[in-house]
């Protein structure tokens, strides 16, 4: 087996506020290979968004990595530089987020999204990178990607918003994709086609999937990594997780969903 | 088409609406201030010279029947001549127009020069020294009536330093002084808002997704966080420039900056009803004006407000 994509090594969390450092996030070990999807579940609270976006620095001022290592392509996050953490994120590793309303910006078309990234991260012209968008979007299987690469977020619906927030992503073909709760706020039926998407855009590249839903991880990971109250309590293959959960924690996620 | 020329119609009509109202209190407020026959003849006049100039001006009719004549002249726009020297009233309203909009032009483009820089500059920054310290000084300033900033202002650089021209419409050196007086009364109110807009955009979801595709903290504030800022502030912003387009009348008299604040003053001071009924009439539009250009500007600047149904 080749090196992982991303390797975390006991990473740890504080919330970095207050007079004494609080940990929030514990000894968190995972990898990522390519072509592999990783599923994190967990409920609210539990960590797993935190240990994503520690990945890319995308964490706010108030929480810092405080022990552990992150290898993302076998290159240590201590030693890269902001400057080098910009060129990654949108580069290297693509972002989707869980309300694709929200996260795009209402006053910027979604191509001028897209084509400032292409910009930044392959430095193209202006005319080249909207070719590159409308490509992407294109592969997204977003039917008009002319008329959505001038299209305002409001304009299109949530499904069309998350295929666009997966070519703003992916646009750059970044080695990893991390997806927060991509599928959350839509349709059960846009859900099945957005998760649909995600796997086929898996080859090649590691992916996260950041979801509450066990349901949701089983339908498309490779793997799935249980957490709560900051630390893994169980992770393994997708099926091992689902048909013979060992921790309580996990069983009663599954409770929950057959409940449910 | 047919739903354009609808839409004219109906923003035609509402302009003639406001216009009948205002004149009509106009016409009923002008009359109770006082007796403009003394005004014009002067307090030596006799009785018989005071009869006289109410019966050439149509003072001694009973008032409904001096709206009728009013109301039918205003419809054929004639405002009639200034009881000061006789010269039509609206073209004197209309002759000072150019310098009111002089002002509030470089007074506007003073003020979004300073207040967009000073209010991104606060929105992002974090508590510190000099954030407190501009802070403390746009409390001061908001706290400042204007024609007080623009005496202290000529105090200084006109009679102590003699820098500047301390009054006048004499040319661009001439204008500094008013220019800055009026930027620096609506820059602290834009500031404000700007601030605590780009404080909430900064927080918005969006500003994350910029951060993903590998944003700087620069690009962030300009290109993603300012232009939200902005279009939450195009209302003051409207507003602002309809205040200086009226109610400079404190400024343009410090200054004897011959716009329409100066004029009306003047007006005011003669009783003299036609110029203050073409002030009156063309500041009403003015202000009709800018609301509507406001309005487009605000449905130019957000898609949401589009109602395109060409949606893909």
């Amino acid at each position: 087996m080749t090196a992982p994509i991303l390797e975390l090594q006991s990473l740890c969390i504080d919330v970095v506020a207050g007079p004494t450092a609080q940990r929030i996030v514990h000894d968190v070990v995972l990898t990522v290979a390519r072509g592999e999807i990783l599923g994190l579940v967990g409920e609210s609270g539990s960590g797993k968004t935190l240990s994503a976006f520690a990945v890319a620095g995308l964490l706010s001022e108030r929480l810092a990595v405080s022990a552990g290592e992150i290898l993302f392509e076998g290159r240590a996050r201590s030693f890269v530089s902001e400057e080098e953490m910009r060129a990654l994120r949108g580069g290297r590793i693509g972002f989707v987020f869980q309300d694709p309303l929200s996260s795009f910006n209402p006053v910027r078309t979604i191509g001028s999204m897209l084509v400032e990234s292409v910009v930044r991260h392959q430095r193209l012209g202006k005319r080249a990178a909207r070719a590159v968008a409308i490509a992407g979007l294109a592969e997204m299987r977003l039917p008009g990607s002319d008329a959505c690469f001038g299209a305002y977020p409001h304009q299109l619906s949530g499904g069309q918003r998350q295929r666009a927030m997966l070519a703003l992503a992916l646009v750059n073909r970044p080695s990893l994709l991390i997806a927060d709760e991509p599928t959350t706020a839509l349709d059960p039926t846009i859900q099945l086609q957005i998760l649909a998407l995600l796997r086929r855009q898996s080859e090649g590249r590691g992916s996260i999937l950041i979801t509450h839903d066990l349901g949701v991880a089983g339908a498309v990971c490779d793997r799935i990594a249980v957490m709560q109250k900051g630390r893994v309590v169980e992770i393994g293959p997708c099926s091992a997780i689902l048909g013979d959960p060992q921790h309580a924690y996990t069983q009663r996620l599954l409770q929950a969903r057959s409940h449910a | 088409m047919a739903e354009r020329a609808r839409l004219l119609a109906r923003w035609l009509g509402s302009l003639a609406i406001v216009l009948i109202a205002t004149m009509t209190v106009l016409f009923f407020l002008v009359r109770l201030t006082g007796d403009p026959a003394i005004m014009l003849a002067g307090p030596d006049a006799s009785p018989q010279q005071l009869q006289q100039i109410r019966q050439f001006y149509g003072f001694d009719r009973s008032l409904a029947e001096q709206y009728v004549v009013y109301a039918g002249k205003l419809a054929q726009l004639d405002f009639g001549a200034s009881l000061a020297d006789g010269t039509p009233s609206f073209d004197k309203a209309l002759a000072s127009f150019p310098a009111t909009l002089l002002l509030a032009m470089l007074a506007m483009a003073l003020n979004l020069a300073v207040s967009i820089p000073v209010g991104a500059w606060l929105g992002r920054s974090r508590q510190g020294h000099a954030r407190r310290v501009v802070r403390g000084v746009l409390s001061v300033l908001q706290g400042f009536p204007g024609f007080v900033l623009a005496l202290l202002l000529i105090d200084l650089f006109a009679v102590e330093l003699e820098w500047l021209p301390a009054i006048g419409y004499g040319g661009p050196v001439s204008w500094i002084l008013p220019v800055v007086s009026v930027a620096f009364f609506l820059a602290p109110k834009l500031i404000r808002v700007l601030e605590a807009n780009v404080q909430a955009a900064l927080l918005a979801s969006y500003v994350r997704t910029a951060r993903s595709i590998g944003a700087t903290p620069n690009e962030i504030l300009w290109r993603h966080a300012m232009p939200n800022a902005l279009l939450g502030a195009t209302a003051l912003i409207g507003a602002e420039f309809a205040f200086v387009m009226t109610g400079l009348v404190v400024i343009e008299t410090i200054f004897a900056w011959p716009g329409i604040g100066w004029l009306l003053v003047q007006s005011t001071l003669n009783l003299d009803f036609p110029v203050l009924q073409s002030i009156t009439c063309l500041l009403v539009v003015t202000i009709f004006l800018v609301n509507s250009a406001t309005d487009a500007l605000q449905l130019v600047l957000d898609p949401r407000l589009q109602q395109r149904a060409a949606a893909p």
